[in-house]
């Protein structure tokens, strides 16, 4: 019922929706994971809700020794919605990525999240 | 305080100027389709017109022409400016080469090669319909960066997305030149004006539904559920166009119902087809200025919800929790019949204003009534994601912090029976009961950070991070969804999954681990083997070895934690998973032992730990649906059984989405 009352409500809503309707790329899930423990991880992959512009979305990691240098070139899948970046060896603790996605249809967002190196 | 998944937000110049990149959008997506429908109105002008009225229709083209043109200009630097983040003058100089080979810099390079083109056309040529093409093409060129294209929508909802935007070009650029159409023709000629509003009907009429349905089916995507309509800026949005839609269509109905009438019996004295359209054109250039503002906002579906409201819907939950709820709304009820009733009675015996005023007050007394019988407390909290997976690591971290800070009070094991409890008035929560699945995940998390509202449980949000905030809860809904678990036994309950299984990670090459059930979601169904060494070892050994072919047919991927090294799993080259022993194994058992309590070993006391092999089977959707404990089937399942189990589930469409945590 209430999926159904909200799309009567969507429909007025969006009877005169003009120009395309623009979006932003969020980060839908991650390896490793916000808050996870895990084990020498060797690749960073985001997965973003929207494809992404490779040249412009990119990713930092930060771990206890401070910001990490030699991560690899960042990559985006075929699907345009996957960036991978090649992690060198962690030191042990927490690291926080902090990550900047441009979707292809222009806008930008960028966010953080940590995870821990056992 | 309020979080999703992770901390992701537009960029700070992005936030910034996104009303004013929406407002310029605005502005050209109406100079280009008005450019259009005056090409089209000065090429088939509907009705007879005067030759003045088309020379003024083609000027208003190339003006509109030119605004769309020159308001590409600062699109694009804005645009630029969003994307990069930086400073106009730094972007103009040094990045504009980068954003002008991104997807959304040719798109606006397109759109004013295309613009150009058709000014050019329309200004030195007049080849209208040319002209019209071009600006309809150049409109089009933009939706390669539209929503549905950037997150790979299905064929039909890209095909959808353009109708709607097409369409609604259409319409909303045949408004200007009617207007014009309207001023020029004067007293004298209205009835012609009616003439050519009739005949633009027999289009409007059509495309509106047209609209509609793509409208409806676009909305069913984006927004997707009633928390995300009232509780994101999207959704809000979307809310307030929905007010202004609600303008544009009253005038317009009203002038087609005249229209019709005039058409017939001739204008009466006083009546104005321009005023309705005046007032049609003010609400759907709103509409349009609302739609570009939306349009730089997250889209509801990846927002963080944010709930307004002090109470939310959920009937089933309020009449089970709530003393007197169902007299409430029965009574509720019973106002309402009787509000219909007697409006209807008094408009029989007079259609006055005074009948209508009377059901509304009556049923607005009724939805008063009613609206506590069927709703629950709610808080900004309650629909947000939990910014931490449900996993096993999580669960177990989730198990530490409550044993440091809520034990106390809510006992080891959630019975409410910690060491001060007693005195306690209200009594702390006995977290095993099922009350605690009537709440949402962010329920828990408002609760856990601000006190739970007329009790004495403290807030936690200075003394706990974001994170092990979110990790007790965890802990306390896999805490509670372990008793009502206990029904979970070895046969599967058709079409119910809401058991949900908990996470954990597998080895992913040498090194690194991978979360298992996300990896796997929507395509294997899993066989979680927790086994310490022991007889019942044996019968696990038995049906892997049986089972080989079918369960690779069957698409059944085998997890085994080994809590000893017992080697269950030798020589099964199919096994997934055959974790060694450590700490990951521990915290898997520990997590997933939650999970172990049945009827006839329910453990109230916690003292009993998992048996020497429990196994678990978990659809492809992430639900626990059947399990098997060595002490209550020695055998364990037989590969007949789980075969039979594996394609019941095959047969299963989705029914309940794991990613809500609506328990």
């Amino acid at each position: 019922m209430i999926s159904f009352i909200t799309a009567t409500l969507g429909v007025f809503s969006n009877l005169t929706s003009v120009g395309p309707a623009f979006a932003h790329s969020q980060l839908l899930a991650s390896t490793p994971a916000s808050g996870s423990e895990v084990t020498a991880p060797t690749e960073l992959v985001l997965s973003f809700s929207e494809a992404i512009e490779p040249a412009l979305s990119k990713a930092e990691l930060t771990c206890a020794e401070g910001k990490i240098s030699g991560l690899g070139q960042s990559r985006v899948d075929a699907n345009g919605k996957t960036l991978r970046i090649s992690l060198p060896p962690l030191p042990p603790g927490k690291c926080e990525v902090s990550w900047i996605a441009v979707s292809v249809d222009g806008h930008r967002t960028h966010g953080e999240f940590t995870f821990t190196d056992r | 305080m309020v979080t999703g998944p992770t901390e992701s937000s537009p960029s700070r110049i992005a936030s910034s100027m996104a009303l004013v990149l929406g407002i310029v959008q605005g502005a050209v997506f109406a100079a280009q389709t008005a450019f259009v429908g005056f090409c089209l109105f000065a090429q088939a002008p509907l009705a007879e017109t005067k030759t003045q009225t088309i020379q003024r229709l083609d000027r208003c083209a190339v003006g509109a022409g030119i605004l769309a043109i020159v308001g590409l200009i600062p699109l694009f630097a804005l645009r630029a400016q969003a994307m990069l983040d930086e400073p106009l003058a730094v972007i103009c100089t040094a990045d504009g080469p980068l954003i002008a080979g991104t997807r959304a810099g040719h798109a606006i390079e397109a759109a004013f090669g295309l613009s150009t083109f058709a000014l050019a056309a329309q200004w030195w040529r007049r080849a209208r319909l040319l002209a019209a093409v071009l600006g309809i093409v150049s409109i089009a060129s933009r939706l390669a960066t539209s929503h549905v294209v950037a997150e790979e929508a299905s064929l039909p909802t890209i095909g959808a997305n353009a109708i709607h935007v097409l369409l609604a070009a259409l319409w909303f650029g045949s408004l200007p030149p009617l207007l014009v159409i309207g001023w020029e023709a004067g007293k004298d000629a209205e009835l012609r004006f009616v003439e050519t509003l009739a005949r633009f009907s027999k289009f409007a009429f059509p495309s509106m539904l047209a609209i509609l349905g793509t409208g409806f089916w676009l909305a069913t995507d984006t927004v997707a559920s009633w928390p995300r309509l009232f509780g994101t800026i999207y959704g809000l949005g979307l809310l307030v166009k929905l007010l202004c839609v609600v303008g544009v269509l009253a005038p317009a109905f009203i002038l087609r119902r005249r229209l019709r009438k005039w058409g017939a019996l001739g204008l009466s004295a006083g009546a104005s087809p321009v005023n309705f359209l005046e007032v049609e054109f003010v609400f759907a250039a709103a509409v349009v200025l609302m739609a570009a503002a939306i349009s730089q906002t997250i889209p509801a579906e990846h927002d963080v919800v944010i709930w307004p409201f002090p109470f939310r819907f959920a009937p089933i939950v309020a009449l089970a929790s709530q003393p007197n709820a169902a007299w409430l709304a029965a009574a509720g009820g019973a106002t309402a019949v009787a509000a219909i009733a007697l409006s209807r009675l008094a408009w029989r015996r007079s259609h006055s204003a005074q009948a209508v005023l009377m059901a509304a007050g009556a049923l607005a007394a009724a939805v008063v009534i009613v609206i506590p019988a069927i709703s629950v407390p709610a808080y900004p909290t309650t629909y947000v994601v939990p910014a931490v997976p449900y996993d096993a690591h999580v669960i177990v971290r989730g198990s530490i912090i409550y044993r440091e800070n809520c034990a106390i009070c809510h006992g080891k094991a959630g019975h409410a029976d910690g060491p001060v409890a007693a005195g306690m008035k209200p009594a702390p929560a006995d977290l095993t009961q099922p009350h605690t699945t009537y709440h949402t995940m962010g329920d828990m998390f408002w609760w856990v950070s601000r006190g739970y509202p007329g009790a004495a449980m403290p807030g936690f949000e200075s003394a706990l991070s974001i994170e092990d905030r979110w990790a007790v809860v965890s802990y306390v809904m896999a805490l509670s969804l372990g008793y009502q678990a206990r029904v979970i036994g070895p046969e599967i309950a058709p079409r119910q999954p809401w058991l949900h299984a908990i996470d954990f990670p597998v080895p992913a090459g040498r090194q690194s681990a991978a979360p298992f059930l996300a990896a796997t979601m929507g395509k294997a169904r899993l066989l979680a083997i927790i086994s310490s060494c022991g007889d019942s070892a044996e019968a696990v050994r038995k049906t892997l070895a049986q089972g080989h072919a079918a369960f690779e047919e069957n698409r059944l991927a085998l997890a085994i934690i080994e809590l000893a090294s017992c080697a269950i799993a030798d020589g099964q080259t199919f096994v997934v998973s055959a974790l060694d022993s450590g700490d990951l194994t521990s915290e898997i058992a520990t997590a997933w032992a939650l999970y172990r309590r049945s009827f006839l070993n329910a453990d109230d006391t916690d003292s009993a730990g998992l048996p020497e092999v429990t196994e678990f089977l978990i659809d492809r959707f992430g639900f626990v649906r059947a399990r098997w404990r060595s002490d209550e089937n020695p055998e364990l399942v037989e590969i007949r059984d789980l075969l039979h189990a594996v394609r019941q589930l095959q047969a299963e469409p989705e029914i309940n989405r794991r990613s809500a945590h609506d328990h």
